[in-house]
């Protein structure tokens, strides 16, 4: 039976200019899902309710087989949060806040927060007030992934990040997935992040999931495909076909469910292939969204 | 309940003011040992106590409660095995700690030294003024626990500042009070037993709903 790090059920909530709408959502364990979304999307929300900091109006959340929010204290003892608005104490040094949540969490890792430090480069006798923006953002992933949480749950973790210390990060979340007991959801706009250690993508947009699948399928089923047109060509109806920019005599369609028999579809009356093009994941994720703000099959 | 983490939350916050509880404690002493040095340094010596609590008090508040807020550290704290509720439990108690230890030591010494001198029938009104404390502190503090908006806290914080400024004078109008504040036995006339009364129900009220409240809440950031 597959065992679920959580699981998100058709859950709302809504704000006088923002509705989170019957919101799904699973992670297995041993998987990493990538939680994109643009700004308002719902990410922070969705995050929210399923740490319990907000309770939703309907549906149900399950974390780590637990309801929540009623069972949030034995939950949260086994999840590590991470968000980019989350703040520590200034005025006290790493080594306060590390040893504060050492008693906190009977499974802290010392040894291994010690070999963070090092990684990282942060210094215990520092104050937070005088790190910058992103080694705060180490001190709170290191005071996170010492504890050794069974779930992981990241809200824009590499924000304020330059590029090492983004690299430094997402190395160590990826490490602590080599026990298949842990998952880890990972919300981020940074759509090259989530493609490179994502199992899973799911993209959000205005309250709503608009898409989910694993990476692999995203970047094998969608493509670019730019055509030679003669005048008046006018692309097939398809499912498949999410985008369509024409000019007088080329074509740009992006597709969903790319095969080789879809190509002799779209070169009927006289189009000829100039060329495939692969997309990456930002790509598939803008038009994915646009796709579902025209009404159409993301 | 996750008791070590409650317990942890106490203690977090009163390391991190004991500097300003410190403060406040060393002032009030420095303004109490002004009270035996005759009517006019009384005067100046019980105004100071009385503004070192005050500062104590809203100073507090202001960090501890609507600062941790305002600067999202409280984020972080309610990603640990916490409740919302015994969050701002945690933080009424702490807070509780951190305003009543300083309210008992000047309180307490404010009345010791009254109790050594002549003039024992202030000790029920110095009592009673002091009993506005409990009051004030339990409004800030549902105040601010309650209202994300901080201009609920410094409307009450507005309040109780001017408000003791007629309450003073006030109770020292009480003909009851008035006749027997200077006298050399202490006396607890009807009139300043129901002040205090109200004092301290209305101050027990205000907690219980604060904490009541937390627990009808759906959102806790």
């Amino acid at each position: 039976m597959t065992q679920f790090a959580f699981e998100i059920d058709q859950v709302s909530k809504t704000y006088p200019f923002f509705a989170l709408k019957d919101v799904s959502l699973r992670l297995e364990c041993g998987q990493i899902l990538g939680f994109i979304g643009p700004n308002g999307a719902g990410k922070s929300t969705t995050i929210r309710i399923l740490m319990g900091l907000l309770h939703s109006e309907s549906g149900n959340v399950r974390v780590l087989g637990l309801p929540m929010p009623q069972q949030q204290v034995a939950i949260k003892q086994q999840v590590g949060f991470v968000s980019s608005d989350m703040q520590l104490y200034q005025q006290e040094t790493v080594e306060w806040h590390m040893n504060w949540i050492a008693h906190v969490y009977p499974q802290w890792d010392a040894a291994y927060a010690n070999e963070l430090l090092k990684r990282f480069n942060l210094h215990q006798p520092q104050r937070i007030r005088d790190l910058s923006q992103g080694e705060r953002m180490k001190v709170l992933h290191l005071l996170v992934l010492a504890r050794r949480p069974r779930l992981l749950v990241l809200d824009e973790p590499t924000a304020g990040l330059d590029p090492v210390a983004r690299h430094e990060v997402l190395a160590e979340v990826t490490a602590m997935m080599q026990d298949e007991e842990r998952a880890v959801l990972f919300s981020s706009h940074y759509t090259q992040d989530v493609e490179q250690i994502s199992d899973q993508i799911v993209f959000i947009d205005r309250g709503r999931i608009v898409a989910s699948q694993d990476r692999e399928s995203y970047l094998e089923s969608w493509r670019r495909i730019v055509l030679d047109t003669p005048l008046g060509y006018v692309p097939p109806a398809l499912r498949a076909l999410v985008a369509v920019q024409q000019t007088v005599h080329s074509a740009v369609l992006t597709v969903n469910a790319f095969d080789e028999n879809l190509l002799s579809l779209l070169t009927h009356g006289g189009a000829t292939v100039r060329r495939v093009e692969t997309m990456t994941l930002e790509e598939i994720f803008v038009s994915s969204v646009m796709a579902n703000r025209n009404g159409g099959q993301p | 309940m996750n008791n070590n983490l409650f317990w942890n939350l106490v203690l977090k916050d009163l390391r991190l003011y004991r500097i300003m509880i410190g403060v406040a404690v060393a002032a009030g002493m420095m303004a109490l040992t002004l009270l035996p040095q005759g009517s006019i340094a009384f005067f100046v010596g019980s105004s100071l106590a009385l503004c070192a609590l005050i500062i104590l008090l809203i100073t507090l508040v202001q960090m501890a409660v609507i600062g941790e807020r305002k600067s999202q550290t409280h984020y972080f704290m309610l990603s640990l095995p916490i409740t919302g509720r015994q969050y701002v439990f945690a933080k009424i108690v702490a807070m509780a700690f951190a305003f009543f230890v300083p309210w008992l030591l000047i309180g307490g010494g404010a009345l010791l030294l009254i109790s050594l001198g002549p003039v024992k029938g202030f000790i029920p009104f110095a009592v009673t003024v002091l009993m506005y404390f409990p009051l004030y502190f339990a409004c800030v503090i549902a105040a601010a626990v309650a209202r994300k908006a901080e201009a609920w806290s410094m409307g009450v914080i507005v309040f109780f500042n001017i408000a003791i400024n007629m309450f003073i004078p006030g109770l020292l109008r009480i003909p009851s009070v008035a006749t027997t504040a200077n006298g050399p036995v202490a006396i607890w006339t009807p009139e300043l037993l129901l002040v205090l009364a109200i004092e301290i129900v209305t101050a027990t009220a205000v907690l219980v709903f604060a904490l009541w409240s937390q627990g009808k809440k759906t959102e806790y950031l």
